[in-house]
């Protein structure tokens, strides 16, 4: 009987089942995972609902209602033209989880890649990449990335340039380090002995058991990259103005700090509240897949 | 008595920045003859407006606006030196600034920054009076004026001496305007283009000859780059020591200048004017953050805040509410403007540049964005100014007449225009983010573009520029300066807006060397008129300068031609 239990235990069919079932059990308990997803939930499907939640326009000027204090006409109040805040917070939202995701999957691709290129041919291919990755680092992020946007002209599209320029080298690090000692190991010698070509062993076999790290750290990276598209606002580098962005508001509100909080602290809290919900999923995908 | 008050007087009587009564009180006052002023009258014609004013003579420039219950900062007083005689010796003020200066040569620097304190340290041969029309004696006691109207001889006063206690001689002023006429690194040296020569026959007299008449010259010669520097001092030093170090006869001296961060003034105890100056020590500091610079005056760690929009509109009202602190209001020549490129594109079309400026709701602007403080302009030439045309229609807000005047152009559909600002500048985003929805209404799609000073400043100089914001200021009382810079091509290529009008450069260049001011004035509004009526540029407004001070600080005065008066500045309590 012990034995007969036994053996269908470990019948394959029966060991894949329960640990899929502990994965989906294991992320309904992780408390971060769920708070900060429907937190981000909650700020996708309001900017996504922007025009059925809000009444009003996010560009249209009104004078004669301008800088409002929040009312409930007006959630969050007006700006200096009158405008509503709310509603250009809600579609604020549009364009800064756009950027925070469009910025994070160029670097994501391009950094993966090179760095699975280095580990994995090693030598030339090795030091070339990893001596620009050096340069590349011995700048500071931020500075970096204001610079080349300062070069190339302000909008979003530089702005992912620059980031796609800049950014890409954490991710080639992560991998990297991940295939040097992935690839050491026998099944992918055997998949070598099988005779498979370079670029099957990195995509098929390599990639799915290093990239998690690379995902968790993206995740918190579009926080970052949100906080960086409104500081390039900020500093007038980043979206063209009247276009509703989080940290565009942020400026427009900073002469009124004293005398008209809301218009900056609103924007100001709803990047906050994003940047929160991305780091608690970051933080509980780390311990879903116990990535260091 | 001397000839040229009683002409500066007529100019303005000419212009109807003065009524008759006004005039005859003050050529009273100056001790002209009752039939001198009757013939000067005569001259003038019957045309001006007389409006009905107190027999007490107000001042003829917009009255200040003090927004709080204090001793009123002086009006226009009369043209002559008046000590004060109110207000306590002694005691400093610290004084909070947004920018520091970097270069306090009178000759070879070149912005506000600087101007506005180192008018406070030297003097000049003639000095605007403080209602920005008119000329008075400076270190100049008088001046005779040949009847060619070539050769200038000026008395200097007696007595006067340099903050080291050397006596100013007339050499100090040869050797100063010299050098303000021959410094290379100088972009004021055109003010002094018609001067010929310089000499010092004593100790007390210098002469000037010009190669032609010329009517701004006595407006030239008060500008700040002539500024008489002590000779003996320069050459002690090195003439580019001058940068940072200061030796003038004016009521204040740099005693001490930690570079971007301090600047204190102290008094200078032979200066001339009997009574004056009465702080002993005044400290400019610097606070590059808006919202510090507020938290600061208001808790008291500084005495006030002066500058050039240094004090946010935004918080006027906020801080006139403030018991202790009063919010002044200073008349300006600071017109605002965008300039347009007219090279090409739709904007080399007339009536496209005429809808835009028909389409521009000043009005709106100045109470959205400058919190009502500030006056819609009508001209190139700042409200107030002398022969500023005050009854020119300019263009008022009328969207209807943009839009006809739009489809009678060369692009009835509309057009995208870029809109080049400076970016982080908050006024500047403000007013073009107003101009796009304004503009908007006649199909014109603005795009707005924020560009780093850098490139802003290169992209403007090389004429790589649709449409931007400008604006400037009257260095001199003389309407010359702004009609060069506006009509005249070789200088800055009107502006840069690549605008000529043949017949508005003939009329500048007449009005030059036109002395009867009735004629000037007459040149004047009509190149203003066509300057109008051509629209390189759209009108929007003049802002003055706001300065806030704690209430113990009494009779600062901020000038309209920029610079700070400290020298009647006094503390209570």
């Amino acid at each position: 009987m012990a034995t007969a239990q036994t053996r269908t235990i470990l019948t394959p069919a029966l060991t894949r089942q329960p640990a899929r079932i502990r994965w989906w059990e294991q992320a309904l308990h992780n408390r971060n995972l769920l708070l900060g997803t429907s937190v981000l939930a909650l700020i996708l499907v309001f900017a996504l609902f922007a025009p059925w939640l809000s009444p009003y326009d996010p560009y249209a000027i009104d004078y004669a209602r301008a800088l409002q204090p929040p009312s409930f006409r007006h959630l969050f109040g007006t700006d200096l033209y009158g405008r509503d805040i709310f509603t250009r917070v809600l579609y604020g939202g549009r364009i800064d989880l756009q950027v925070g995701l469009i910025s994070v999957i160029a670097p994501f691709v391009v950094g993966t890649l090179l760095g699975a290129l280095a580990a994995y041919f090693g030598d030339r291919w090795d030091s070339l990449i990893m001596r620009i990755v050096d340069i590349v680092q011995a700048f500071p992020f931020i500075i970096l990335v204001i610079a080349i946007v300062a070069i190339l002209g302000p909008g979003l599209r530089n702005m992912y340039l620059a980031v796609a320029l800049v950014a890409w080298v954490v991710y080639a690090r992560l991998v990297r380090g991940e295939i040097l000692i992935e690839k050491q190991k026998e099944y992918i010698l055997a998949a070598k002995a099988l005779g498979n070509s370079d670029a099957r062993i990195i995509l098929r076999h390599l990639m799915p058991n290093v990239i998690l790290p690379s995902i968790v750290f993206a995740t918190s990276d579009i926080a970052l990259y949100i906080l960086l598209a409104a500081a390039l606002s900020f500093l007038g580098l980043g979206v063209k103005p009247p276009v509703p962005e989080w940290g565009a508001m942020i400026t427009e509100g900073q002469p009124f700090m004293t005398t008209a909080w809301w218009i900056s602290t609103l924007p100001g809290l709803a990047i906050v509240l994003t940047g929160i919900a991305l780091s608690l999923i970051g933080d509980g995908l780390a311990d879903l897949f116990r990535v260091r | 008595m001397y000839e040229h008050w009683l002409r500066t007087l007529q100019q303005h009587l000419a212009a109807g920045h003065l009524t008759r009564r006004q005039f005859v009180q003050r050529a009273t006052a100056l001790g002209f003859s009752a039939a001198a002023i009757s013939t000067a009258l005569a001259g003038c014609g019957g045309a001006q407006p007389t409006n009905p004013t107190p027999a007490t003579g107000g001042p003829a420039t917009p009255p200040i606006r003090i927004e709080q219950n204090v001793t009123p900062t002086p009006g226009a007083p009369a043209p002559s030196p008046t000590p004060a005689a109110t207000g306590q010796t002694g005691g400093s003020v610290n004084l909070a600034r947004g920018t520091d200066s970097d270069n306090l040569d009178p000759v070879t620097q070149d912005g506000n920054v600087n101007i506005w304190v180192f008018m406070n340290v030297y003097d000049q041969l003639v000095t605007v009076a403080d209602n920005g029309l008119d000329l008075m004696p400076g270190l100049a006691e008088k001046w005779d004026v040949s009847d060619d109207g070539r050769t200038y001889t000026f008395h200097l006063r007696t007595g006067v001496k340099f903050y080291d206690g050397t006596p100013l001689k007339a050499s100090d002023v040869k050797w100063s305007i010299e050098r303000a006429k021959t410094t290379a690194e100088s972009i004021w040296t055109f003010t002094l283009d018609q001067v010929k020569e310089i000499s010092a026959p004593d100790d007390q007299t210098v002469v000037i000859t010009l190669t032609e008449p010329w009517a701004p010259f006595l407006s030239d010669i008060s500008m700040f780059n002539s500024s008489i520097i002590s000779q003996a001092f320069a050459e002690k030093v090195g003439v580019e020591k001058l940068v940072e170090q200061t030796m003038g006869s004016g009521p204040f001296h740099v005693q001490e200048w930690k570079k971007g961060e301090s600047m204190v003034l102290v008094r200078n105890p032979n200066y001339w004017e009997q009574g004056l100056p009465k702080l002993d020590q005044i400290t400019l500091t610097v606070i590059p953050d808006s919202n510090s610079r507020i938290l600061q005056v208001k808790g008291g760690a500084v005495d006030g805040i002066i500058g050039q929009n240094d004090v946010p509109f935004s918080q006027v009202n906020d801080l006139k509410s403030d018991p202790n602190l009063q919010v002044l209001i200073f008349p300006s020549t600071w017109n605002n403007f965008i300039v347009l490129n007219t090279r090409e594109g739709p904007l080399s079309d007339v009536k496209v540049r005429q809808a835009l400026n028909y389409a521009t709701d000043k009005q709106t602007l100045i109470t959205a964005v400058l919190f009502g403080i500030g006056e819609p302009s009508n001209s190139f030439m700042p409200n107030g100014a002398l022969y500023w045309n005050k009854d020119q229609s300019g263009y008022p807000y009328d969207l209807e007449k943009a839009k006809q005047l739009m489809t009678e152009s060369s692009v009835p559909n509309g057009f995208k225009l870029e809109f080049q600002i400076l970016a982080g500048n908050q006024q500047q985003l403000q007013i073009a983010t107003a101009i796009k929805d304004m503009w908007g209404k006649i199909g014109v799609d603005v795009d707005i573009v924020q560009l780093e000073q850098g490139v802003f400043t290169d992209n403007y100089r090389r004429n790589q520029f649709q449409a931007r914001l400008a604006g400037w200021t009257n260095d001199i009382i003389d309407p010359d300066e702004l009609v060069s810079y506006a009509i005249l091509p070789e200088q800055t290529e009107n502006y840069h807006t690549g605008w000529v009008n043949q017949e508005a450069v003939d009329l500048a260049r007449r009005a030059r060397t036109t002395l009867d001011p009735e004629q000037r004035r007459q040149l004047y509004y009509r190149i203003q008129e066509i300057h109008m009526n051509d629209a390189p540029f759209v009108y929007l407004f003049t802002i003055p300068y706001v300065d806030v001070l704690h209430k113990r600080v009494r009779d600062f005065f901020h000038h309209p031609m920029g610079q700070w008066v400290f020298k009647r500045m006094y503390v209570t309590g």
